[in-house]
């Protein structure tokens, strides 16, 4: 293996963790909000 | 399907394809600088210069829309100025980190107090101060202070990188546009991985912005009910 390979690997690891984790955040924080305003409208609709 | 739906599946196609490329490009294609004494580690510079990019990239659209809801007082611009503050924050998170990781095989040491990499530390605090400010500050001038916040963050975001040109540091003074800069195939490659970057930003950007805007409605509808 290469010279000081690990630390590329590193960098590309923490690159790929860091942004998996905040898109799986996003998309986590998109489906509650998303599920959170069917049931207002849905509650709405009934009141109506 | 709605038009937006559909081009953020086309940006996400594009985003998915441009980094992958990027990734085969730095792994497989490129050769290591014969000048480096870091090695192939010297790779890391294909990711870290474009996360910066992204990251000023974010803090200029914080900056305008800053300064345009300063001016204007209207919700979008602050909106969008949050948004891009989130984005350029998780992207100044990963070029610190990558930044560290790559200074230990080229520096011998893990971080120093050089002006680039001490103003980027406290670009990184700056809009930790953006975020408490936002979220702790009372409601009705929250916006207004994390708006002052990030043009302060602007001025700092400037000093980050004009700092390895006006003060010769332990930090690389910049390759590209200069003389004997970066060869063909490394240039081509350096290019490829900021336009991947970009792209992935502004998906980014739509999907906070969307995420922002569904939370905003929440809230407004839980209100009206209440």
């Amino acid at each position: 293996m290469e010279k000081n390979f690990g630390y590329l690997f590193a960098a590309y690891l923490a690159i790929l963790v860091i942004i998996f984790a905040y898109v799986y955040r996003l998309f986590r924080a998109q489906r509650k909000a998303q599920s959170d305003l069917d049931a207002l409208k849905d509650r709405r609709q009934k009141k109506d | 399907m709605r038009k937006g739906y559909s081009w953020d599946n086309v940006l996400f196609a594009a985003s998915f394809f441009l980094l992958a490329a990027g990734l085969y490009l730095v792994f497989m294609w490129v050769p290591t600088s014969a000048t480096s004494l870091e090695g192939i580690a010297q790779r890391i510079f294909y990711f870290h210069v474009p996360l910066w990019w992204v990251a000023f990239l974010g803090y200029l659209v914080t900056f305008v829309g800053s300064v345009t809801y300063l001016a204007k007082g209207t919700d979008k611009w602050d909106n969008l100025a949050f948004c891009a503050a989130e984005i350029g924050s998780v992207f100044v998170t990963i070029g610190l980190v990558t930044g560290v990781i790559w200074a230990k095989p080229a520096w011998d040491i893990w971080w120093t107090w050089d002006p680039r990499l001490t103003t980027a530390l406290v670009l990184w605090f700056i809009y930790i101060g953006y975020f408490l400010v936002r979220a702790y500050a009372p409601p009705s001038q929250a916006r207004n202070f994390a708006s002052v916040i990030s043009i302060i963050g602007t001025l700092d975001s400037f000093i980050v990188f004009m700092a390895i040109r006006w003060w010769r540091t332990q930090h690389p003074a910049p390759l590209i546009g200069t003389e004997g800069g970066l060869d063909p195939s490394m240039l081509f490659t350096f290019l490829f991985n900021l336009a991947a970057f970009t792209v992935f930003f502004i998906l980014l950007m739509r999907v906070r912005t969307t995420l922002k805007a569904t939370q905003d409605e929440v809230i407004r509808l839980s209100q009206r009910d209440d």
